[in-house]
């Protein structure tokens, strides 16, 4: 038989795992309820906010408000939420009647103290704030806080020092832009071309030069990153740029990636050699370039990637075919008639049929 | 005499071992999530603001495979229409289905057959035909020869134009934004190569349209346990192994993949009925094995609707088709456990998985018949069997509530005070009798995989009382 003391000593650890198990059970029951009452009120008090505010906001915005109420600080939130809101959805002159609304109710002043304090959300939206603002006398404060790790944090406030002074962030940032592969590409190259400084993008363009010939994996990679970001990089800064790494790439992903971005005749001749890359992603991008700046000449090298054993170069081929041809129905009719492979002939008559439906 | 003392006694610390680890791992995994949600709820304040974005993020094709979905497909189908992204398409695969899905989707869609020239890149069932909405330019349906869900994806991920392809179930409805959310990942992350979204119960709310216009709470006992249940699922179960890369399931019905990773792969399986789950853990496998660098991650925010069953027999189906999928996964995973390059997946999340969900269902009921059989032979004291059973309960209602805690701290759909009530006595009514229940129909499900059954699409019947006018679109 197991001994009573035994029994006792297990009774004993279930009964105080119990009543531990059982309190944090209430506590959170309590955190529940005071979580649904503390919401509750704070909709009930937006909601009194907004009634108050959005309107004011909007007058603001149009130029016909001359007074404000005072603001309470509690409401601090709802109005930097609202503000910010608006100043993402208008332009021009709008946007600095609003920067007037904001000082003049002390909302600088506020996106200010926020920076300092330790929680993630205010910081936030204090960057947010002090960016919308373009608060040069901020700038000082937001630098360090975009070379912290923290990715969120650091990226806002980039985005919030690209919108205060563009061509500067650049520059102090360019190494950072380049080795911060945490940073979303995507968003980084909106927030440039948001801040309207394309014309510095030649930082951009002179670090991706610098990595350019490099076969370590790490400047590949870094590379294969800033060429994304070339999306938002003016043509007559990036096209060049492109060639030269071009003339020198190696890596596949690399080459499919300035392909991408050939846009003159010019550069068709280099375009045809990609055509019968062993890897079939650069010929996806050899036929893909030729159907946006090749000519009729390029009809029987596009005709043999119709017959590519990869199906996403079959239809990029056909697709580019079917965009030199779009003029001349009849000849396009009549090259479907001579094809014989049969895989060729279906991705074209689908590649037709899609041009119908998208006309 | 002796010998069968410590018998009890070996048997005896083996459960409470089984039952501390159990609940403590459960526990960690609340911590971790607690943090998780905690982050994503502070950094919510970036992700409100207004971005412009939308030129950059990469085009997907939602896949809605469809078998016997007649009721509801063409709800469905407006709703992922009328989502908010800049450029995707939906291609609905009919899986040979018997009801009429696809002449409700020629009524609906005006479709009209097209030429189409599918990939070959994975095996499928022979494609009947495929057809283009008049109306929709960015609606296709594939008809296909019946082959089940798996295959069906496949058919949709061979005649898919854009890199990254959204598995949907034809039951489910989508959020407005639920694709602008769920590809953010896609957006932030290289790595990223898959996304889940979360997963909440339609019944008791109202659709129109297929969009949905209130969330409310079903007046039915077992879809109401199935709330809390999935809450319970998603909340801590996902978001606690998201952070650490070792989500082992990414739900069906919802869940974004990069294609060339899933081609990579070769695709979903055909031959398990937990496509899902086995294709989320091969992607793990084959990324660790080859060491290419990867994320797999949920996404708290974008929700998905899908109805929940009403019934002990289809519930007790859809739970023994999981435990199914379940067991199939795992073993056709198997080199992943303990793998060398395994990280947080191959050390941790696939032991526990293995441990707590698959060989849980042997030991929870082993442990429910010891203590019984020890209570009914004097060997266990009637004390220590309540103190045992109070302590079960209220550790299962101790997770629930920390589930609501979290839907209460993030997205708070069920506003009033009643709902509240409900959810909370659900979290407490679960203990007595709905798991014991699941435990059984898991158990049931193991003996069936054991024993050997064909795999099948899950049988759903679909009350779709959500539902409201649906009408055709007009060209």
């Amino acid at each position: 038989m197991v001994s009573a003391a035994h029994f006792d000593a297990i009774l004993w650890f279930v009964s105080l795992t119990g009543i531990a198990v059982f309190s944090l059970t209430l506590l959170m029951v309590f955190r529940i309820v005071w979580l649904r009452f503390s919401h509750n009120s704070r909709a009930r008090r937006e909601k009194k906010f907004l009634e108050l505010w959005r309107p004011l906001m909007m007058s603001g915005i149009s130029g016909s408000e001359t007074g404000y109420p005072p603001l309470r600080m509690d409401d601090a939130e709802f109005f930097l939420d609202l503000w910010n809101h608006l100043h993402e959805s208008v332009k021009g002159p709008a946007k600095s009647r609003l920067n007037n609304l904001a000082v003049r109710c002390g909302m600088a002043a506020h996106a200010h103290a926020l920076l300092h304090r330790s929680g993630l959300r205010p910081r936030l939206m204090a960057l947010i704030t002090l960016g919308n603002l373009r608060e040069n006398s901020a700038w000082s404060d937001i630098l360090p806080l975009a070379k912290k790790p923290d990715t969120i944090l650091s990226f806002t406030a980039l985005g919030a020092l690209l919108r205060i002074n563009a061509n500067a962030a650049l520059g102090e940032l360019k190494m950072q832009l380049v080795d911060r592969t945490d940073w979303p590409t995507a968003q980084l190259a909106i927030l440039i071309q948001e801040s309207g400084a394309m014309a510095s993008t030649f930082e951009l363009v002179d670090a991706a030069l610098q990595l350019s010939g490099s076969t370590r994996p790490e400047d590949i990679r870094k590379l294969q990153r800033l060429l994304r970001i070339f999306v938002v990089v003016p043509t007559h800064l990036k096209l060049p740029a492109v060639r030269t790494i071009l003339s020198s790439a190696t890596d596949s992903e690399l080459i499919a990636q300035c392909l991408k971005y050939l846009c003159e005749p010019e550069d068709l001749p280099c375009i045809r050699t990609y055509a019968e890359h062993p890897v079939w992603f650069v010929r996806l991008q050899a036929a893909h370039a030729l159907g946006r700046i090749g000519a009729t000449s390029d009809l029987p090298l596009l005709q043999k990637l119709l017959r590519d054993p990869v199906w996403d170069v079959r239809h990029r081929s056909a697709d580019a075919i079917v965009a030199l041809m779009r003029k001349d129905g009849k000849a396009l009719a009549g090259l479907l008639a001579t094809l014989t492979d049969p895989f060729a002939r279906d991705m074209l008559t689908m590649s037709m049929a899609e041009s119908r439906v998208a006309q | 005499m002796n010998q069968y003392a410590d018998m009890v006694l070996v048997l005896e610390l083996f459960f409470l071992i089984y039952f501390a680890l159990l609940n403590g791992g459960y526990l960690f995994l609340n911590a971790v999530a607690m943090i998780s949600l905690k982050r994503q709820m502070d950094r919510q304040v970036y992700a409100d603001h207004p971005r412009i974005y939308t030129a950059l993020k990469p085009p997907v094709s939602l896949l809605v495979p469809a078998y016997n979905e007649a009721a509801t497909i063409a709800a469905s189908v407006r709703s992922m229409l009328q989502l908010s992204y800049d450029e995707f398409e939906v291609i609905v695969i009919n899986d040979g289905s018997l009801d009429g899905t696809l002449e409700e989707l020629q009524r609906q869609f005006g479709l009209v057959p097209f030429p189409g020239a599918c990939r070959s890149g994975i095996k499928t069932q022979p494609v009947r035909g495929m057809w283009y909405s008049t109306v929709h330019r960015n609606l296709r349906v594939i008809d296909k020869e019946n082959g089940g869900k798996a295959d069906s994806l496949n058919a949709g991920i061979n005649a898919s134009r854009y890199p990254l392809f959204c598995a949907v179930d034809a039951d489910s409805i989508l959020q407005r934004n639920s694709l602008d959310l769920i590809v953010e990942p896609f957006v932030e992350d290289d790595r990223t190569i898959a996304a889940g979204g979360t997963i909440r119960i339609l019944n008791g709310c109202k659709a129109s349209d297929g969009f949905l216009v209130s969330v409310g709470l079903p007046n039915k006992l077992l879809p109401m346990l199935q709330i809390v249940e999935y809450l319970r699922a998603f909340l801590f179960g996902r978001l606690g192994w998201s952070p650490l890369n070792a989500m082992l399931v990414i739900s069906g019905a919802f869940g974004l993949f990069r294609k060339s990773s899933v081609i990579e792969v070769g695709g979903y399986r055909t031959d398990t009925v937990g496509e899902d789950m086995e294709l989320v853990m091969r992607l793990h496998r084959i990324h660790r094995q080859k060491r290419i660098p990867y994320r797999i991650v949920f996404v708290p925010n974008p929700i998905c609707w899908t109805e929940a069953p009403e019934s002990l027999r289809v519930l007790k189906n859809q739970r023994m088709r999981w435990q199914r999928g379940l067991s199939e996964s795992l073993l056709m995973n198997r080199t992943l456990l303990f793998s060398r390059n395994g990280g947080w997946v191959g050390w941790i999340a696939f032991p526990f998985t293995f441990v707590f969900e698959w060989a849980g269902v042997f030991i929870e009921l082993a442990g429910y018949m010891f203590i019984f059989a020890g209570f009914w032979l004097g060997i266990v004291s009637g004390a220590a069997l309540l103190a045992f059973a109070v302590v079960s309960v209220l550790l299962g209602v101790l997770l629930s509530v920390s589930a609501l805690l979290m839907e209460e701290m993030s997205f708070h759909l069920y506003p009033r005070y009643r709902q509240l009530f409900w959810l909370l006595a659900m979290a407490v009514l679960e203990n007595f009798g709905y798991r014991q229940l699941n435990l059984v129909w898991r158990f049931h499900g193991m003996l069936r995989w054991l024993f050997g059954t064909q795999a099948q699409w899950g049988k759903m019947t679909r009350s779709a009382k959500w539902n409201r006018s649906i009408r055709p679109d007009k060209s």
